[in-house]
């Protein structure tokens, strides 16, 4: 089967973590150095990153049979990392370095992620080897994800704004929400005996491409329409390459497509 | 009293919010067997049963419909925050825009799940999914819009604290919790399972074997939400729309007495009316209908 070409997901984490920190940043810098919004939807690009990493956690973890769990890991994923993201944000702006927000926020929820590892697997004795290591990668994922699209939808990580601009609007449930939706999706939409990953994280992809635009729709009300229709147009032509590219997937992994018809006769 | 009365006539438009939604929500979920039936509607091809029926698997219904809910509520509050345009207009766009992004999650979960097990023959049909899907978009659409307007009324009129697009989200996901729970006479009386005893639960035995055939051609997830929308849908919206308008009704009637116990009492009371009724209806359906199996050891 597809075992032997997948890629690792520790190379995944690593990508994930690496790239999801460097654009956070990016978006940050250019939003600050030159006083505007228009750098914000460079977030989208961690989040696509983290998002990668998040749904191949979620397929490792839930290879295991988890059939119906797979939504509710995706929810459990970001009830952690919201969390401790809101805490490693506060810290950042507790000790004045704003900078170190979203490596803290980073940080403990890996930690929060192996803890909630140990009680599921140690205690709870639910004995899946993969849990453990995909629990603190979900929990890191998640909280990727919340920062980067918080700073498409309004600029910037800090935690004043997240407070006042995320959570006060009540933009906060659809980024709850939303930004589970493309690590428990792919997974979920996917799997069955002959899931393969490549197939997967391109579901994945173009889910985080479309959410992305819905960020963008929620990112007028925050940081003006200019900055909000890059995020918009961006995402836009993103998604549709990544459908396609998706949908070419779909095709040549050799399922038997029709425009309509009967039945296929019963071969035995 | 005129505040009583304004709270109680947005108090009945809110229940009648909630009971559109209810039956749109359980008929959306039967376009894409998302409910009960899609184990089953999964499982069929691998016990030799292929068929034409939309495999919608998003993530659970109160997943799904929170996000549809909190989307659209978000999108209607940016776009009023933004444009200060009229919120009946705000939330429709924002509904409409999450449905479309709801219906492209639908189309990319049945192309997954049956690439996921394309060994055991199933095709995609492409009629399937262009027919299907913007039924599934119009009644995500009518689901998203009653909630959404239905959260605004609570946060606006009825003065609830939390911002909308939380209060969407949180009766999003009660809507597809109870859409999951009530709608689904699957089991029971769904065409899919007509032909099984009463009360039989699913064996393993009879599991995947759905019925294929309609009364005129292959049957389809149309027909499954054409035949639900008899009972399945009106159940669904009875219990969504009774859920908001008991609740809130007790709580502004007699949130005044017994210094805010009062409500809690009336609410205890109802509670508990509903419990001995449904055990009784259901130990009368079970005499009735029967026959039910012992339980074997």
């Amino acid at each position: 089967m597809s075992e032997h070409k997948d890629m690792s997901w520790n190379t995944l984490a690593a990508i994930g973590m690496i790239g999801g920190l460097l654009a956070i940043y990016i978006a940050y810098f250019v939003n600050n150095a030159m006083d505007v919004a228009y750098g914000s939807f460079i977030g989208a690009i961690g989040a696509i990153f983290a998002i990668v990493w998040g749904a191949d956690a979620v397929r490792q973890i839930c290879k295991y049979g988890i059939g119906t769990g797979v939504p509710s890991i995706g929810m459990l994923a970001f009830g952690m990392g919201l969390l401790t993201t809101i805490l490693g944000l506060k810290i950042g702006d507790y000790t004045g370095i704003v900078l170190a927000g979203p490596v803290l926020a980073l940080v403990l929820s890996l930690i929060q992620g192996a803890i909630i590892g140990y009680i599921a697997n140690g205690v709870l004795k639910m004995k899946i080897p993969t849990m453990q290591i995909g629990m603190i990668f979900i929990a890191g994922s998640a909280s990727l994800i919340l920062m980067a699209f918080s700073t498409v939808m309004a600029g910037t990580f800090e935690y004043g704004a997240f407070m006042t601009d995320i959570i006060g609007t009540g933009f906060i449930a659809p980024l709850f929400i939303l930004g589970a939706l493309p690590i428990l999706h792919p997974f979920n939409a996917c799997l069955g005996p002959d899931e393969n990953q490549k197939r997967t994280l391109t579901l994945a992809v173009e889910s985080g491409f479309i959410v992305t635009v819905i960020f963008g729709i929620l990112s007028i009300a925050l940081v003006g329409l200019a900055p909000a229709a890059i995020t918009i147009v961006l995402g836009l032509i993103a998604w549709v390459f990544g459908y396609l590219s998706y949908w070419n997937r779909v095709k040549e992994c050799g399922v038997v497509i029709k425009d309509t018809g009967l039945l296929p006769a019963r071969e035995d | 009293m005129e505040e009583l009365v304004v709270s109680l006539g947005t108090l009945a438009l809110m229940g009648a919010c909630a009971t559109i939604a209810g039956a749109a929500e359980d008929l959306e979920s039967d376009f894409g067997s998302q409910s009960n039936a899609n184990s089953q509607v999964q499982l069929a091809p691998q016990v030799g049963y292929v068929h034409r029926i939309y495999n919608k698997a998003i993530c659970g219904e109160p997943v799904g419909y929170g996000f549809l809910c909190a989307s659209a509520a978000a999108i209607g509050f940016a776009l009023q925050f933004a444009f200060a345009i009229n919120i009946v207009l705000a939330l429709a766009i924002g509904s409409t825009i999450s449905a479309i992004l709801y219906g492209i999650f639908a189309t990319t979960a049945y192309m997954g799940r049956l690439t996921g097990q394309k060994r055991f023959g199933q095709p995609i049909y492409l009629d399937i999914l262009l027919t299907t899907t913007p039924s599934i978009i119009a009644h995500a659409f009518i689901a998203a819009m009653a909630i959404s307007t239905f959260s605004y009324l609570f946060s606006a009129i009825i003065g609830q604290p939390f911002p909308f697009p939380i209060l969407a989200m949180l009766w999003g996901i009660m809507t597809g919790g109870m859409g999951s729970a009530v709608g689904d006479v699957h089991y029971g009386t769904e065409r899919q399972y007509m032909n099984k005893p009463f009360g039989c639960g699913l064996a393993a035995s009879n599991s995947g074997k759905i019925i294929q055939q309609g009364e005129a051609g292959i049957r389809n997830s149309i027909d499954v939400a054409g035949f639900c929308v008899k009972h399945g849908g009106p159940m669904t919206g009875i219990g969504l729309g009774l859920t908001v308008f008991l609740d809130l009704w007790r709580h502004i009637i007699f949130i005044e007495y017994l210094n805010g116990w009062g409500a809690m009492i009336a609410g205890f009371i109802i509670a508990l009316i509903w419990l001995i009724g449904n055990r009784m209806l259901e130990l009368w359906a079970r005499n009735t209908y029967g026959p039910y199996k012992k339980a074997e050891d």
